[in-house]
């Protein structure tokens, strides 16, 4: 290609990346590069013959490397706080001094912390003591100073993506309604939802757009409903018991589960080799974290049901203004779409109608 | 075997990345007698030699070439396609050879390695581990002994996001491979499934999500006599790992996530869970026991529990579902081109 040069997607292994590897590849559109951090995480975009280079973007002569020839960067690669903040100011740098024509960096409204109401791109970022959420505040603050320095960046803060192969907001809220953890009443708080497909064209405008350069901007779905509604659509779709949350019932599960979710995570972030280690050498270890995983999983946690209760709107109006974005995907198309994904993977409570258990 | 015997042995370990570690280390670190004459091999020489200390072993190399006059078997762990080519070598040498699953990438290439073995003489086993764990073997024994009944269906859900820290990128890079899930996992998956079902099913069909690289996702439909036949693999999402066998008298279900136990029906009955006796602990004890009877097999004691010809059905499979795959459809694809002007 490509008149509009070669494009490298950082965290092409993850959600969001893989996705608009996936696109560019599949229209023909654009020379796309996936740059991914480890071959494990490449099983959905190695199905594409697609060039992959593998970069760790704590090491500045892997990013020099993968920068190579490259004209634009999308870059939604995240992890760690680490992997936030230094890879993305390795990133910027490499960039500047290769003479990137564009950067879109995927931001988060996780920068708002907790404003609720109607958050537009005027309210202040607020550190909140979450990892995710400041270390992408860090990285805003990063690209804005490479700004300045001449860089030509767009931010791009989307809302709750989900879509096909999506895990926080697709997956996981599927892996509730299947356990029926979401039942009782409550979640009307407010659910702003992103389908993925509406993301990838915020991104095709932040980098093609000439008045992009140097903007913020929230990007978010055409309808903001609440979460019950979102849980009813989703069920209703896959033709699972519509859920619900805030009952005293599942208030009661995820206080019980919320010991075992936090000494969990904490082994999880300083202990992971120690972990996988015991699991290799005992079968009765192994099974156990399996099954504590799957039932973590399938469980709200206490933060969960407080997010479910939020009542926050991000509003897009400056997207529209500037980049001339309108979102397309309504929740019931993208719920429709996603479910039609859904359907495909192989779970065998909408496979095994006889709801018959094995032993695992 | 006792150590005194297979203090004799002298083998090689061609390939030193994470099925070596995994698998092969924590066994050969048990038997000193083993490894202070194993020979490490790698393309990455500092890789062969740093297992090679591990294991208090002097010897390592980068070429499988340069051992094969020192040994008298090897076990292959490289990436899958190189098991041919490097066995067909071990092999035309006259060295017992013990291989990764799958045993080639084709099943051209697995029974021209069958046939050799046996031209020789030698030694041809497979590490296909599924096979030893104990509640498989227990299905394996009430469904040969007819407990079961006449078999009407087999369905296979198995469904783990891939998180295997290969050193090499082959299982998922599109310019050094092109199979992906139904050659790496399901490998294991349609060896069970000939091997209780007793022989290779007739496909039906065979669809998967490569757009020219490995596949992640596949589903294979097929009956062998009277019993239907359903395979789903997924390597994207962890789905979960289910297997459900019905026969006319009875049902089975299981999980390759349970080795030591099985859910079991008798017609009209409730399921209750079966518990088989086992000293096996961890993965790679399951190992130990193909790496025990292919030693022993070495010296002439025994039969390797998983001779290469018994896995020859599933290859033969194997291969008929890649050559006769189709696109899974994927209707969350249709109409992208209408977004790529924003």
């Amino acid at each position: 290609m490509g008149s509009r040069g070669k494009i490298l997607v950082t965290g092409a292994g993850g959600f969001i990346g893989g996705h608009i590897v996936e696109i560019l590849h599949l229209t023909g559109s654009h020379d796309v590069v996936a740059g991914i951090r480890r071959w494990s995480s490449c099983a959905r975009i190695g199905r594409f013959p697609v060039p992959t280079v593998k970069v760790d973007l704590l090491s500045q002569a892997e990013v020099r490397r993968a920068l190579e020839g490259v004209d634009v960067v999308i870059h939604c690669a995240t992890g760690t706080r680490e992997a936030i903040v230094e890879g993305t100011a390795n990133l910027l740098e490499a960039a500047l001094e290769k003479g990137i024509e564009r950067i879109v960096h995927l931001s988060s409204i996780a920068v708002y912390g907790n404003a609720g109401g109607e958050v537009n791109e005027d309210f202040p970022h607020e550190y909140t003591g979450a990892e995710y959420g400041d270390a992408k505040i860090d990285a805003e603050k990063l690209c804005l100073g490479f700004f300045k320095r001449g860089l030509p960046i767009v931010i791009l803060r989307p809302s709750l993506v989900y879509g096909p192969y999506g895990t926080d907001w697709t997956l996981n809220i599927l892996r509730k309604l299947a356990a029926g953890s979401l039942s009782g009443v409550g979640g009307e708080g407010r659910c702003n939802l992103l389908f993925v497909h509406d993301l990838f064209r915020a991104v095709m405008l932040a980098w093609t757009s000439p008045r992009a350069i140097g903007g913020v901007f929230n990007i978010n779905g055409p309808e903001v409903i609440t979460w019950n509604d979102y849980f009813g659509r989703f069920a209703r779709g896959l033709r699972l018991t519509e859920g619900r949350t805030g009952s005293r019932g599942a208030l009661a599960a995820s206080g019980l589960m919320e010991p075992v979710r936090v000494l969990g995570s904490y082994v999880k972030r300083r202990h992971l080799p120690a972990v996988k280690n015991l699991a290799a050498r005992s079968d009765l270890a192994r099974r156990w974290m399996l099954r504590a995983e799957k039932k973590l999983k399938a469980t709200p946690s206490l933060g969960d049901l407080a997010f479910f209760s939020k009542n926050v709107v991000y509003t897009t109006r400056k997207a529209e203004e500037v980049l001339g974005f309108v979102p397309r995907f309504g929740v019931d198309e993208g719920v429709r779409i996603t479910n039609e994904w859904i359907e495909r993977q192989g779970f065998s409570f909408l496979r095994f109608s006889e709801g018959a258990r094995g032993p695992s | 075997m006792s150590s005194s015997a297979s203090s004799d042995v002298r083998l090689a370990l061609i390939g030193c990345g994470a099925a070596a570690r995994a698998y092969y280390q924590p066994i050969l670190k048990k038997r000193p007698e083993l490894s202070r004459n194993l020979h490490c091999v790698d393309r990455e020489i500092a890789r062969a030699k740093d297992l090679a200390d591990s294991l208090g072993s002097p010897y390592f190399s980068a070429h499988h070439e340069d051992v094969l006059d020192k040994v008298q078997g090897a076990i292959i762990t490289t990436p899958h396609f190189l098991h041919y080519p490097i066995a067909m070598d071990c092999l035309k040498r006259k060295l017992h050879v013990l291989c990764e699953k799958p045993l080639a990438a084709t099943a051209d290439h697995a029974c021209a390695l069958v046939e050799e073995a046996e031209r020789q003489g030698i030694t041809l086993s497979v590490n296909n581990t599924w096979r030893m764990f104990p509640a498989f073997r227990e299905i394996h024994r009430l469904l040969s002994t007819g407990h079961l009944g006449r078999l009407r269906e087999i369905r296979i859900i198995e469904g783990q996001k891939f998180d295997w820290e290969s050193y090499s990128d082959f299982y998922v890079n599109p310019q050094v491979s092109a199979k992906g899930v139904l050659l790496d996992v399901g490998a294991h998956v349609l060896d069970l499934v000939c091997w209780w079902a007793g022989g290779r099913p007739e496909l039906l069909s065979c669809e998967d999500d490569s757009f020219g690289g490995p596949e992640s996702v596949v589903s294979i439909k097929a009956t062998r006599g009277d019993c239907a036949i359903e395979i789903h693999l997924n390597r994207l999402v962890d789905v979960e790992s289910r297997f459900r066998v019905a026969g006319e008298s009875g049902t089975i279900q299981c999980s390759a996530n349970d080795w030591n136990a099985f859910g079991y029906a008798s017609r009209g009955k409730k399921m209750k869970t079966l518990k088989v006796r086992t000293q096996v602990r961890t993965y790679w004890e399951l190992v130990e026991e193909i790496v025990e009877s292919f030693i022993d097999a070495i010296l002439a004691k025994g039969l390797p529990l998983v001779p290469a010809r018994a896995v020859l059905p599933s290859m033969m499979f194997l291969e008929e579902c890649y050559d006769r795959r189709s696109r899974l459809p994927m209707p969350w694809l249709h109409g992208l081109e209408s977004l790529i002007d924003g």
